[in-house]
């Protein structure tokens, strides 16, 4: 549990900011009660995992859409200077995970969501594909505009102006 | 499915194999070709370990998740052995309605078994006499009907035992008749039924060898074999 714990709390945080422990605690207990219902390898455990997660998700987001209250994610954190002469160091410090995620809002939301259940879930396309109920063509389309966007963004260190 | 149209946006970043190690964190910076950089730096951002903070609570909810597992298992448990008692107890039932109709039916059943099973199965057609005499339920009409009027007259002795037994055999029994048979030379000693009691051969000392038959249960099945007049004329 522990391991997968950082990447599903990461993927939830990326969407839904500072209810991500709740969503990941209501995600570890419907695993729980489902386990049973479930047959597979790590990998397509992750999947079964994330794509739990991405149900609670919606469920959160209804909830919060009832209560007429907008998920709130505040960017405090200074995007990490790319020109910097170590920035793998700059990175993994402390900061480093929050800018990760900062950047990677800034990408539309199917882009964003491809990106994040590769890097975070460690899923491959096909099973991003089962997740998001696409083509593997499509995920891969997805990934490409992703990756790109973020290289632009990384490039120019300017994410405001995306 | 929707099938993105290839917009010609779609330079190449780098092969698949490249693209894939880069997304699994694989690729270190001095790997990485040129305009990769930095997107592996942001891959490694997001896949650094584990930080404390991000594990508080987890001791909560793996606790949590273990207590959620256990209620369902022993709720489905739970279900599972109610469902297997419910089986158990509609087949006891069915065993015990087959099993007790038949030795109602025999007539072998100690009387207050025999009067329950005789009253249930009458409920569901089945009839049964009661061994203590008193009538059955619906044994009002037909053979049986008449086996039982015979069987209630207050005459007793052999007679009345022949009657019954040729009334029950479409007069095929041989049972002794007074016109056929004479008496035995010992009077018979009318017994008055005994309510509850099992039938016995166990006779008196004194008591004759062939008792004459007691006020007998109303046969609408069949005729104990036992019976003495029965037994006597089976005698060459």
């Amino acid at each position: 549990v522990a391991h997968v714990q950082s990447p599903l709390l990461r993927y939830l945080r990326l969407h839904i900011g500072d209810g991500a422990d709740d969503v990941a605690s209501e995600t570890w207990m419907h695993v729980a009660r489902r386990i049973d219902t479930f047959s597979g390898n790590e990998a397509q455990f992750r999947g079964w995992l994330f794509t739990t997660a991405r149900r609670r998700l919606i469920d959160a987001h209804r909830r919060n859409a009832r209560r007429a209250e907008t998920p709130v994610v505040t960017d405090t954190v200074e995007v990490a200077p790319v020109a910097d002469s170590d920035p793998e160091q700059e990175a993994m410090t402390a900061q480093g995970t929050e800018w990760a995620l900062a950047t990677l809002r800034r990408l539309p939301d199917d882009q964003r969501e491809v990106i994040a259940l590769r890097v975070l879930a460690g899923l491959d396309v096909s099973e991003v594909a089962q997740v998001l109920e696409l083509s593997p063509g499509n995920v891969r389309v997805l990934q490409h505009r992703g990756l790109r966007r973020l290289r632009d963004l990384l490039a120019t260190g300017d994410l405001d102006n995306v | 499915m929707y099938e993105f149209p290839d917009d010609g946006e779609l330079e190449a970043l780098a092969d698949e194999w490249t693209i894939n190690r880069l997304l699994a964190g694989d690729l270190a910076l001095s790997d990485a070709p040129d305009g990769l950089g930095e997107l592996a730096v942001l891959v490694h951002a997001l896949n650094a370990p584990a930080r404390p903070a991000e594990l508080i609570g987890m001791e909560e909810i793996v606790s949590a998740a273990t207590t959620v597992r256990r209620e369902s298992v022993t709720g489905r448990d739970g279900r599972v052995r109610r469902r297997h008692f419910a089986i158990a107890a509609a087949l006891s039932t069915l065993g015990l309605l087959v099993f007790g109709s038949g030795l109602a039916a025999a007539n072998v059943l100690p009387d207050p078994a025999q009067r329950f099973a005789s009253d249930v199965l009458a409920h569901v057609g089945v009839h049964v006499d009661h061994r203590d005499g008193s009538p059955a339920p619906t044994a009002t009409t037909g053979k049986g009907a008449t086996v039982s009027g015979i069987a209630r007259t207050p005459t007793t002795g052999p007679g009345k035992g022949a009657a019954v037994s040729g009334t029950a055999s479409n007069g095929q029994s041989r049972a002794v008749t007074p016109s056929t048979t004479p008496p035995v030379s010992t009077p018979p000693v009318s017994t008055p039924p005994v309510s509850g009691a099992m039938p016995t051969t166990a006779a008196h000392p004194s008591a004759p060898t062939t008792t004459p038959p007691r006020a007998q249960p109303p046969i609408t099945t069949r005729v104990p074999p036992t019976t003495p007049v029965t037994t006597a004329n089976r005698r060459p």
